[in-house]
């Protein structure tokens, strides 16, 4: 299904490319749509791939040290959704580029197999790659959560030389207080009263939505029923264009985004408590992982 | 947890039992890579905190994971990327909407609270 979707929604390309999405569409930075804590979970694709590729010649290096091949894999390309607002906030130059990135997506998303799929079944290399429960280490995270890993794999061995050593806990720290921010943010009233007027402007344009994240999942409906249609998949482009933007309108006029915002910086107060050093060390960690993600190592390895 | 939650994961449980007892028997190497009865290349996701209880395993992405109970019911349970070599997002809501929470390869969260209370929806290798 996935296919016929893919190749009807491609013979109608150049429409969409009429329509004002670029051959790179979906990649425009998100701007200052807000998340929390200044966006300190997430990269954009010219950092993510920087990372994944640095991660992977370390990752390569590590297990050929161990006498296993590793072959690296790349980052899938053309999702547009990987950089929407955890908010469902849309900017008007997103939505009249690329609507919600969901059309634009199945027309160019490109899978990679798995080069080492054929490992499945060694365990020996598996336990280098992963590490083994031995060695394992929990971490806790704020609400009672945990994670782990184990501290023997070439994974965690990249990770440390990539990353620093306390990069993950950060990490997994501010993605569970970065979600209480936004279901915080959600819960507030000024939001549901923005999110009311928004919601009032959608229905004037004659455009039936509750929350924010209806009128995307409306499109994911309709490119799952017609997808594979050629007949229909002009309308779909349309259609998502169209809604996108009345979405983005109507966010504006309600003064969704800068709404968002506000709230935004009373509920981190809330969340972070004392933990601002926490966040100071994960922004440093991440600059310097950045930077030696652009310089790597000649040998890939420590 | 909800009293539907509750409710909801008492009726499943029953349902995946038998599945983790088949997965466990004749499984237990010494030094295992991953949660026992998490397959090569999958994201597990376990009934229980700590990789108890049935598992149930993506190995693609999916936009609507409501039809398999421990993520439609991912709170209080467990998860483990068990990729060969990329990472996956996860969502609370169907289409990867929302806040996506990244399980790196290799690591497991041993108990998933109140604020991932369902998984939804999954994406490999986009970061």
């Amino acid at each position: 299904m996935k296919t016929r979707t893919t190749l009807a929604l491609a013979a109608v390309l150049l429409g969409l490319g009429a329509a004002g999405c670029s051959s790179s569409g979906g990649t425009t930075p998100p701007g200052a749509l807000p998340r929390p804590f200044g966006g300190v979970t997430h990269y954009d694709e010219r950092q993510r791939a920087a990372l994944h590729d640095a991660e992977e010649v370390l990752v390569t290096g590590c297990m050929r040290e161990r006498g296993f091949a590793y072959r690296p894999q790349g980052l899938v390309t053309g999702d547009h959704r990987v950089d929407a607002n955890p908010y469902g906030l849309l900017s008007g130059d997103q939505a009249a580029d690329d609507g919600f990135g969901v059309i634009s997506t199945a027309l160019n998303l490109k899978q990679a197999a798995d080069p080492n799929q054929d490992h499945d079944a060694d365990q020996a290399w598996k336990a280098a790659l992963l590490g083994t429960d031995a060695h394992q280490v929990t971490v806790d995270l704020p609400d009672h959560q945990q994670f782990y890993y184990n501290s023997d794999s070439c994974l965690t061995q990249a990770r440390d030389t990539l990353y620093g050593p306390d990069y993950f806990r950060l990490f997994n720290t501010f993605q569970v207080l970065g979600n209480k921010v936004v279901s915080g943010v959600q819960a507030d009233g000024r939001y549901t009263t923005a999110e009311g007027h928004w919601r009032d402007c959608m229905s004037s344009a004659h455009q039936s939505a509750a929350h924010l994240a209806d009128p995307v999942a409306v499109i994911d409906q309709r490119v799952k029923q017609d997808g594979g249609d050629p007949a229909k998949t002009h309308d779909l482009i349309g259609g998502e264009l169209s809604l996108a933007k009345t979405s983005a309108r109507c966010q504006d006029q309600s003064g969704l985004a800068a709404t968002v915002e506000q709230i935004q910086s009373d509920v981190e107060k809330t969340v972070l408590g004392t933990d601002q050093p926490l966040l100071d060390q994960l922004r440093g960690l991440r600059r310097q992982a950045l930077a030696r993600a652009s310089h790597p190592s000649p040998t890939g390895t420590r | 947890m909800t009293i539907k939650s509750r409710i909801a994961k008492a009726a499943a449980a029953t349902a995946v039992a038998g599945a983790a007892l088949f997965t466990l028997v004749g499984t237990a190497p010494a030094a295992q890579a991953a949660p026992s009865g998490c397959n090569a290349g999958g994201l597990c996701v376990y009934w229980n905190a700590n990789y108890g209880g049935g598992v149930q395993t993506v190995y693609q992405d999916n936009n609507d994971l409501s039809q398999y109970t421990n993520f439609a019911h991912s709170q209080g349970g467990s998860a483990f990327n068990n990729g060969n070599s990329c990472n996956v997002v996860v969502y609370a809501d169907k289409n990867a909407q929302g806040q996506g929470w990244i399980l790196y390869r290799g690591q497991g969260w041993t108990l998933i609270g109140d604020n991932l209370p369902t998984i939804l929806s999954n994406r490999w290798c986009t970061v």
